[in-house]
């Protein structure tokens, strides 16, 4: 399912340019642009350690870039009077590891951003929180602690809890990677329907399917810089580089 | 052979309950404000800024490298020099003592129950967009003092029986009582059984709470 972008003039979200990345002597980034509008569904691809990971990472300021230019949803990250907190509320972040808070219940975990940080009553975050669970098909678990669902169930309650704070985009870093396989698709399952709902999303993932079907869009990132960039479909079939080609070849490989 | 009396234990009886009323007062002003401290001077060491770093890590590392003895006679003869409008007395004394030197551990236990957390929990926080406070108050303290419990718990234990110490500068405790009755009645031997018993019927119910809170934390 390939989603056209809106018609008429598409809005930026996302504007990165020439983005630089140091951890010491370390260069991750060496000039990164990228840049996505609303509605869109853009994935990063590449081997670990290639920088993808940071660049997500760059977009809600966990990380603070080295250099270059960073504007998300309007707002130059790299200006020195950004309120982080504000900004953030408006980027939803799903991470790897799903660090949900497991001294709060499902419920709890899903219901804070909006409880604590916009200061709803508890009445109207509890039933804004068991919408979004039901919407990622996490029902009767309200009260359960994190530590007793499934890794699966987890990341979607992950994602319910990103989605209760109304982000106007999404970053996923490597959603997928610490499920079993049989774990991946009801997480991915949720992803594909945010996508067809409209949310802009920025995902880096090991997921070639996912990339095919459901992005607009694709990143391939080594050494710090994107290789290759384009439609899905058409690059991860006929990669035009030799890196690409043997990258797609490890996965395959590695999938076997 | 020598032959117990506890002869003078009924008459006495009323004041050792008086001095163990005070040890536990002691304990109740002490535990919280030696918690609080211990929250001040442990995020204090992870603050961004190096003079409070600076500032914490001596604090810390004077009260932990004393004796508690020492700690308690230089707050009970110095204090008084310097606020002598207070009425800095034994009492107060005594409590600022041990809650420094109680505080200055349990700011490392603090530390300790923060960084075992690691970075992910402040950042999905921060991902929601929380302030560092908000963060702080709803996702990191609440984990970290859980964390903290067993450890809390037998320094709690620690602490009330280091409360005796006390009595070396006057205030009438249980400690400091057993030896005024010991004086009078020659009886030392059985004045501090008596009062070694008293302390075990003080410090069980902490322990018991410390190894409860163990075994309903440790297992996660």
């Amino acid at each position: 399912m390939v989603r056209s972008s809106a018609p008429g003039h598409p809005e930026r979200v996302v504007e990165v340019v020439d983005l630089r990345k140091n951890f010491g002597e370390v260069e991750v980034l060496r000039g990164v642009s990228l840049s996505v509008n609303r509605g869109e569904v853009v994935t990063i691809i590449g081997p670990s350690g290639s920088g993808k990971s940071t660049l997500l990472r760059c977009l809600n300021l966990l990380e603070v870039p080295t250099s270059g230019s960073v504007e998300v949803l309007g707002t130059n990250l790299m200006g020195t009077r950004v309120s982080l907190p504000l900004l953030r509320r408006r980027i939803g972040m799903v991470f790897q590891s799903f660090n949900l808070f497991p001294h709060l219940s499902v419920l709890e975990n899903v219901a804070e951003g909006p409880r604590t940080i916009l200061g709803r009553p508890r009445d109207e975050t509890d039933n804004l929180a068991r919408d979004l669970l039901a919407k990622v098909g996490i029902v009767g678990k309200d009260d359960r602690r994190p530590d007793q669902l499934s890794g699966g169930q987890q990341q979607r309650v992950a994602i319910a809890r990103a989605l209760a704070m109304h982000p106007e985009i999404m970053l996923f870093d490597e959603p997928t990677s610490a499920l079993d396989p049989e774990l991946r698709a009801e997480v991915l399952e949720v992803m594909r329907d945010l996508a067809a709902e409209g949310m802009t999303m920025v995902v880096v993932t090991h997921e070639m399917a996912f990339a095919r079907k459901v992005a607009n869009r694709a990143l391939f990132i080594d050494g710090g810089i994107v290789v290759e960039e384009g439609d899905p479909t058409g690059m991860l079939r006929e990669p035009r580089t030799e890196r690409l080609q043997r990258f797609l070849n490890n996965i395959f490989w590695g999938q076997d | 052979m020598y032959t117990f009396d506890f002869s003078w234990l009924p008459e006495n009886f009323p004041r050792l309950i008086q001095g163990v009323i005070l040890s536990i007062t002691l304990m109740l002003v002490i535990a919280p404000a030696c918690f609080v401290i211990g929250i001040i001077a442990g995020q204090m060491r992870m603050s961004r800024w190096r003079v409070l770093r600076i500032i914490s890590a001596v604090y810390v590392d004077l009260f932990r490298t004393t004796p508690v003895l020492v700690q308690l006679a230089i707050f009970f003869f110095v204090l008084p020099i310097y606020f002598p409008a207070a009425r800095f007395d034994a009492f107060a004394a005594g409590c600022v003592a041990l809650s420094l030197n109680y505080g200055a551990f349990f700011a490392e236990v603090f530390r300790a129950g923060v960084v075992s957390l690691g970075r992910l929990q402040e950042e999905a926080a921060m991902a929601l967009g929380m302030t560092r406070f908000q963060a702080a108050r709803r996702i990191i303290y609440p984990q970290a003092i859980r964390r903290m419990m067993p450890p809390i718990g037998s320094m709690f234990v620690s602490l009330l029986k280091d409360t005796s110490l006390v009595s070396v500068i006057g205030v009438a405790e249980l400690m400091n009582t057993a030896q005024n009755i010991g004086a009078v009645t020659f009886r030392n031997l059985e004045v501090l059984l008596v009062v070694a018993g008293l302390y075990v019927v003080m410090t069980y119910p902490i322990a018991l709470w410390a190894s409860w809170m163990h075994r309903r934390i440790e297992p996660r």
